[in-house]
């Protein structure tokens, strides 16, 4: 009896603690893995792997789970019933599926962003390159693809006209996206870079999601949840503006209002061009957001912008100066919802409108035009893995145009329709395959486009990506109103990128080849018959670990593109696209001083135009374009910043075509006349005050 | 009879295993508390944070092994000749334990100056790319902290070691950051030597910190 009950006892014991589970851990080499924390399920009973990988578990009982984990691998779990305590065990760990280290989609397209630590340009990178002026597009127009334009001002893509580029708001497209302005004065984009977090700029081969758009996507993200209250006030040599943030709980709100006024500047600064009224204008955002539970969010954005400026300008077959002024007013709202369950399902539903009207009088023309743009968004993502990401959606367009000229005016609407689906598929971490087909549909078009691309990881530092994508985008509503049954356009992209980036040094290289067709075409009347190509490459390099406190960027792209297009009589070399385009952007910190310095140097071969005194169609080209721009700020204190930027600071005159008179003269020759800068260069001067609890905050981001 | 022991005996073990485990986490605690002092390498560190994770599992109800572990992590992202990606996914571990924690807690005045300090040693790894983006999450996190609990003295302490830099970054002023380090410091020593299992560290930092400020003026 007493011994049935040691026996027992003994026996229980043993069963509760007694094996011991030793042996070594590996990885996937067979390299010996330290700091692996191994233990039994449901108790502290653990120990860690030694240097060497080794590792004994005592106290074990007959029963139960080990569970091996480590951070960046996979856990595997040991049935301690089905072990053998006896013998030496050897557990190889895999690593585990990280998104974040894993091989990303590049070819394309160029993220800002501040998620990663190699990335080609972060957020801040954008609003502090000296001559954008805190625009956004400005910026972007020093990244290899484009072609600077600087007496436009918007983006122009591998050989594509501005239209061919479309905007985004969180998802949403932004109708009217930039200011409105004259033809030869330069343009700008429509918001302030401190409410976005990063930007997503495509210049080819873009994602199943975009559509419209023949050559490129800008896609900007607004900020999310701010951490805490903020106010900004500043003063400059154009106009002042006051900014504030207020962030609650769960939700925060980002005011903005500026006006911006250059007729002092420009009393004082001579110009090119005659203003009778110099650009002036007020702008107002406002951005809230607001966390609803865990996994709903949600933002809702709306500006309203006005702007107003007349001209006075030489036409080649007028005596007089023509006048010419401009009104604008321009609402954008937007309203987005995001909902996630489950840590596998996303949904995202969305609304933006855009309401953009333009009233010109052109000495006694009284010409206005209105358009509208909604557009509706509902996009459903699902991860049933880490390594497969699916994503579908539906969106419709809807877009009008008012056009009146004195007494009449006429109208324009369509409606346009879209359903796409995209699956995301990582092998490994070193390749992953993006495979997408879009369907879209209106009166000038019903297509079917596959987007692929492809991406492989070479090395620790270095990759290869491959893309292909066919694209439609509708005639612009202001040609469709002459005539409504002109079919959309389209365009085939192949693209092949190599990236190598660290920490400190990209370097990026890109080819491609894009094929029009079904270009707009003018010849008495309007058609769709034309046709086009760009191909060439992009060259990109970043660098700020060679000369200390220096960042600086070189972009040189190469386009090689003609197109039988508008009034064209064959296919030609359009003005928009110089063949040579460089840019070089440099920032360098003096700390003795608390400044950074900035620089940037834009150039390219010219622009080609059409001599009607010579043979052939746009057979000429301008001189080279090129301007120096140099900017300083300086930091008295954390939270204040003095900021001086000068544009095109030699004062180069550059020349972007020519306007011809339309009749031979005495000696059967066309009189020519230049048309130059709408300034010689700019300058602006400007305070940046900002005021919160933390004295260091700044508003770095807004220069 | 035989059957009574047997039953007796299941009874016996299984109350004392449950007492055990109740009386077991706070031992357990405290001595993975203890291993801080002897602390030398990155496998201690380590050693540690395995300990920490293990209870966070089994404890599924406490967020302070989560909070440990998260700072643990934090200690190790700290330990010399590390690269920056290997600092980073400290780091982002680290972050990973302190929201496991914020789940289980709420808002928590610690957890919040946890979460501070994670974003701080972010901004260590690479100030000039991430000071300008990332400071406001900082201070943030910190003034947070301090209006939950102005009396906490880590969340005083954090805070001016933060502005402290910022103040030497911009060669101004340090009054202000040393004011709020010389309060930490006297709260710490108000407190005494806690020998209990929640966040008591800091203290060194504190004396050392208004060393700084003493040897400045």
């Amino acid at each position: 009896m007493n011994r049935s009950i040691l026996v027992f006892i003994l026996l229980t014991q043993s069963l509760l603690a007694q094996n011991t589970f030793s042996g070594k851990v590996l990885d996937a080499k067979q390299n010996p893995l330290a700091g692996v924390n191994i233990y039994l399920l449901q108790s502290y009973n653990g120990t860690t792997t030694s240097k060497d990988g080794t590792f004994s578990l005592t106290d074990l009982p007959g029963a139960g789970k080990i569970e091996i984990s480590m951070m960046g691998f996979d856990s595997q779990f040991i049935d301690l019933e089905k072990t053998d305590f006896q013998s030496q065990q050897t557990i190889i760990l895999k690593e585990s599926f990280n998104t974040l280290k894993a091989v990303t989609i590049t070819a394309g397209s160029i993220e800002v962003s501040d998620e990663r630590q190699a990335i080609v340009l972060k957020p801040l990178d954008i609003v502090t390159t000296s001559g954008a002026l805190g625009d956004v597009i400005g910026a972007l127009n020093t990244l290899p693809g484009t072609s600077t334009n600087a007496n436009d001002g918007r983006l122009f893509v591998r050989g594509g006209s501005a239209d061919e580029t479309a905007l985004f708001v969180d998802g949403l497209r932004l109708g009217s996206a930039y200011g409105s302005s004259l033809s030869g004065i330069p343009t700008r984009g429509r918001f302030n870079p401190n409410l976005f977090k990063g930007n997503f700029f495509s210049t080819g081969a873009y994602s199943a999601e975009y559509g419209q758009a023949l050559s490129s996507v800008l896609s900007l993200y607004s900020v999310d949840m701010p951490i805490r209250s903020q106010t900004d006030l500043s003063v400059s040599s154009v106009g002042a503006s006051a900014a504030h943030t207020e962030v609650w709980e769960n939700q925060s709100l980002s005011t903005n209002l500026s006006y911006t006024n250059l007729s002092p500047y420009m009393n004082l600064v001579p110009q090119n061009l005659q203003f009778n009224t110099a650009p002036q204008g007020l702008n107002t955002e406002l951005l809230y957001r607001n966390k609803i539970g865990k996994n709903t969010f949600l933002k809702g954005f709306y500006s309203y912008q006005n702007s107003r400026l007349a001209v006075k300008r030489p036409q080649i077959d007028k005596e007089e100066l023509e006048s010419t002024s401009l009104k604008n007013d321009f609402h954008y709202a937007n309203l987005n919802l995001k909902h996630s369950w489950q840590k596998k399902h996303l949904l995202n539903a969305g609304i933006s409108y855009t309401n953009n009207s333009d009233h010109i009088q052109l000495d006694s023309s009284k010409i206005k035009a209105n358009s509208q743009l909604a557009h509706l968004k509902v996009i459903y993502q699902y991860f049933p893995m880490p390594r497969l990401k699916i994503k579908s959606g539906l969106e419709s367009i809807h877009e009008n145009l008012e056009q009146g000229l004195n007494d009449q005016s006429r109208f324009f609407e369509q409606n346009l329709y879209a359903a796409f689906a995209e699956a995301n598929y990582h092998f490994n971490s070193d390749l992953v395959l993006q495979i997408g087909l879009r369907n879209s549909f209106s009166q000038a078009e019903n297509s079917l486009m596959p987007r692929l691309s492809l991406a492989y990881r070479l090395n620790e530092k270095s990759q290869l990506a491959v893309a292909y994508g066919d694209y439609v985008q509708n005639q612009n509503p202001s040609i469709l109103i002459n005539q409504n049954n002109l079919a959309a356009s389209s365009a085939r992209h192949w693209v092949l990128n190599y990236q190598f980036a660290t920490k400190d040094l990209s370097f990026r290289l890109e080819a491609y080849h894009k094929k029009y067709d079904q270009l707009l075409r003018f010849d008495q009347s309007y058609t769709s018959n034309g046709e086009g190509y760009a191909q060439g490459f992009d060259l990109f390099i970043r660098d700020r670990k060679s000369i200390k406190n220096l960042d600086y960027w070189f972009s040189y792209s190469f386009i090689d593109t003609k197109r039988h297009w508008k009034s064209f009589k064959e296919q030609v070399q359009p003005s928009f696209a110089p063949k040579h385009n460089a840019s070089l952007v440099g920032k360098y910190w003096i700390s003795k001083l608390n400044s950074q310095v900035g620089s940037s140097y834009n150039i390219n071969d010219g622009y080609t135009y059409e001599n009607p005194n010579l043979a052939g169609e746009m057979e000429s080209k301008t001189k080279a374009f090129s301007s120096l721009n140099i900017s300083w700020s300086y930091l008295p204190k954390p939270n204040l910043i003095i900021h001086l930027e000068i544009t095109n600071a030699l004062g180069r005159e550059n020349i972007f075509g020519y306007q011809y008179s339309a009749n031979a003269n005495a000696n059967g020759s066309y009189s020519e006349m230049a048309i130059p800068q709408s300034a010689k260069r700019f300058i602006f001067i400007g305070i940046f005050y900002t005021l919160s609890s933390d004295k260091k905050a700044n508003q770095l981001n807004n220069l | 009879m035989k059957k009574a022991i047997i039953i007796f005996l299941g009874l016996f073990l299984s109350a004392n295993l449950s007492l055990s485990a109740q009386s077991d986490y706070k031992t357990y605690m405290q001595e993975s508390l203890a291993l801080y002092d002897s602390v030398k390498t990155l496998a201690d560190y380590q050693n540690i944070a395995n300990r920490f994770d293990r209870i966070a599992k089994a404890e599924k109800e406490e967020w302070l092994p989560n909070y440990y572990a998260g700072l643990t992590y934090v200690y190790m992202s700290f330990v010399r000749g590390l690269e920056a990606d290997k600092r980073d996914e400290y780091l982002d571990q680290a972050l990973v334990y302190a929201e496991k924690a914020a789940e289980i807690a709420g808002n928590d005045v610690e957890i919040t100056v946890l979460t501070g300090y994670i974003y701080m040693a972010k901004v260590s790894v690479s100030p000039a790319l991430r000071g300008m983006t990332m400071s406001s999450k900082v201070s943030g996190y910190f003034e947070k902290a301090l209006a939950m609990s102005p009396n906490n003295p880590r969340a005083n302490l954090m805070l001016g070691r933060w502005k402290y830099g910022t103040a030497q970054f911009f060669g101004s002023d340090t009054a202000e950051p040393c004011a709020l380090m010389q309060k930490s410091l006297t709260l710490f020593e108000a407190i005494g030597d806690e020998t209990g299992i929640m966040p008591s560290w800091g203290k060194n930092q504190a004396v050392a910190m208004a060393k700084n400020c003493k040897g400045n003026n």
